[in-house]
């Protein structure tokens, strides 16, 4: 916060009677000065660090030809130490941010001097190895200093090292699953944040979804997962975890929901493949059978409509039209995002009502889209469907109002 | 203590790690065995990828016949496998088996690990795609044009470890 802000702000509440002089005072005085000036001055050594960082790399990249390989290896430790070197000193130094900057360069420059080591030499990665080493000075200094930053790092390497698995070899690399489930995972669950969280579950969800393409899984057992995380959602005893696991689950779930609706409502239905049911569904009861469970002994009113996104209706091809599944699956969305923004409204929640509101528009659009297309000439279909949804919205906006003006918003 | 120096130890681990890899590599030239084996044309035309060239050699595919072991395994994706090369008339090492386990070999044959996969190839499907790992070799930026007109006949001099690691020796048009 700024103080001059801060000042000219409260001088008009000084102005109408709120406070006095005095206490506007003593409000400023509160809270100190941003340091504004203090992280301009200690962002500028990080940016020099990098740099520098490129400067030497790039001249080493344009002389690469001319220097002898056991030069190279000692140039690349020396460059890496360097960094590591100067970053204990800054930390010990108590200058922060600069000394972890350091320390995350001296860590590329280890992966860098891995993959530049093997150019020189000529080897030919085979798997994902390198980034199983890459990440494990990462590790080291994460649960060394507990610096976010590290963190970050670390995702990116065992998240991005998958990715490079699966583009380069077509395989899922359990070893960098590994370090980043122990490493990411139990980081997280002992220094839980939300941001964390989050991005551990992103990067969960990822790599599961990476696993089932390398693996030639059903696309559906997805699904399965996404139903597993918004379960493990309810269960899990760490509230930072129930926010991105029943976010997420969720998402994944109407994903699938408007996915096959796309798919059974548009010809595409003789693609659909599905997974054995002898193994799905059991699978799949169970975990119904847990998040009922879950929801139970959360002593919540139970609300069914938030499961119904999961219930297996794919199924239904086998014995219905898929044209008919198709249109169930829309009834499933409609219903599903109707329910959402009568919660939200019940709970006067301001974001839970856009979510809502949002999610709404999209599935009227999306039905509109497929069922109007047809037969309409496209001028009226465009004009029509704006003027619907300009409608939907302000109605939407309108009750929104109405129920937030007692109180303001309310946030659980 | 531990907390003060543990960076130390941590960096030293990874020196360590960096000198291994050339280690290992200078390694292969005192323990090697030198073996030559001929490069054949490379598919896609443009091999040239950056700052490797691609290289292919007559040791890349061979017929399915050659594999002894569970046929049913490789039909299910790719595997590990060790390949047996003896040398032929004119001192170029070709490909007598391919095994799933690793076998033992007699005086004048090399074992080599590859990555096995059946393949499409000669109007059939009996073929077996081997990569070794030397596929790619490094060359300075812009310089892999010559190289690379050359690349579909050259001899490569490729030098084995007895613990399987390899490294190109040099290339020879």
């Amino acid at each position: 916060m700024n103080k001059k802000w801060m000042r000219n702000e409260g001088q008009k509440w000084v102005e109408d009677n709120i406070i006095t002089e005095d206490q506007l005072d003593l409000i400023v005085a509160r809270y100190p000065d941003t340091d504004n000036k203090r992280r301009v001055t200690s962002i500028l050594p990080v940016l020099a660090s990098i740099l520098i960082g490129i400067g030497i790399l790039s001249f080493i990249a344009s002389n690469w030809g001319e220097i002898s390989p056991l030069a190279r290896l000692l140039l690349l430790i020396v460059i890496m130490l360097g960094f590591y070197y100067t970053g204990d000193r800054s930390l010990k130094a108590g200058n922060d941010t600069l000394g972890t900057s350091l320390n995350i360069l001296g860590i590329i420059s280890f992966g860098a001097s891995i993959i530049l080591l093997g150019q020189t030499f000529h080897l030919n990665a085979v798997d994902a190895r390198l980034f199983v080493f890459w990440s494990l000075p990462a590790v080291y200094y994460l649960f060394r200093d507990r610096n976010k930053l590290y963190y970050f790092l670390l995702c990116v390497l065992t998240v991005g090292g998958q990715l490079y698995s699966l583009n380069e070899f077509q395989s899922f690399s359990y070893l960098l699953f590994v370090i980043f489930l122990l490493a990411v995972g139990g980081y997280v669950f002992l220094y839980p944040t939300n941001q964390k969280s989050w991005v551990f579950t992103v990067g969960l969800s990822i790599q599961a979804l990476m696993f089932i393409i390398v693996e030639d899984i059903n696309f559906l057992w997805f699904f399965l997962f996404g139903f597993a995380l918004f379960t493990a959602g309810l269960w899990v005893e760490k509230n930072v975890f129930k926010q991105p696991f029943h976010t997420l689950g969720t998402l994944i779930g109407f994903g699938y929901a408007y996915g096959l609706y796309f798919m059974l409502t548009n010809d595409f239905s003789s693609d659909l493949e599905l997974p054995a049911p002898y193994v799905f569904l059991p699978i799949l009861i169970v975990i119904l059978a847990l998040s009922i469970i879950g929801k139970r002994k959360e002593n919540l009113y139970m609300h069914a409509w938030e499961l119904l996104i999961f219930v297996p209706f794919f199924y239904l091809v086998k014995v219905a039209d898929p044209l008919l599944v198709g249109l169930v699956y829309l009834i499933v969305m409609f219903v599903y995002s109707g329910f959402k923004l009568a919660e939200g409204y019940r709970n006067e929640n301001r974001s839970q009502i856009n979510f809502g509101i949002v999610l709404f528009l999209l599935v009227c659009l999306m039905g509109y889209f497929n069922l109007a297309w047809s037969f309409m000439p496209k001028s009226i279909f465009f004009l029509l469907g704006g003027i619907l949804l300009f409608i939907l919205n302000s109605f939407l906006q309108r009750k929104k109002m109405k129920i937030l003006k007692n109180g303001g918003p309310h946030h659980d | 203590m531990t907390k003060k120096r543990g960076w130390m130890i941590a960096a030293l681990l990874q020196v360590l790690f960096l000198v291994f890899i050339a280690g290992s590599y200078y390694s292969i030239d005192y323990f090697g065995k030198e073996i030559k084996i001929k490069t054949v044309p490379v598919d896609p035309r443009d091999i040239l990828y950056g700052d490797y060239v691609t290289l292919r050699f007559e040791i890349s595919r061979v017929p399915l016949s050659t594999y002894k072991g569970d046929l049913t395994a490789l039909d299910r994706g790719e595997r590990n496998a060790y390949v047996v090369l003896q040398p032929d008339k004119k001192g170029y090492y070709v490909v007598k088996n391919v095994y799933p386990e690793k076998p033992d070999v007699k005086d004048n044959e090399v074992v080599l690990t590859a990555k096995a996969e059946k393949t499409w190839g000669d109007n059939s499907f009996d073929q077996i795609e081997l990569t070794y790992g030397f596929e790619r070799y490094y060359v300075q930026e812009n310089t892999g044009k010559e190289l690379e007109e050359q690349a579909s006949d050259m001899d490569v001099m490729i030098s084995v470890a007895p613990w399987g690691a390899h490294k190109i020796v040099e290339l020879n048009p």
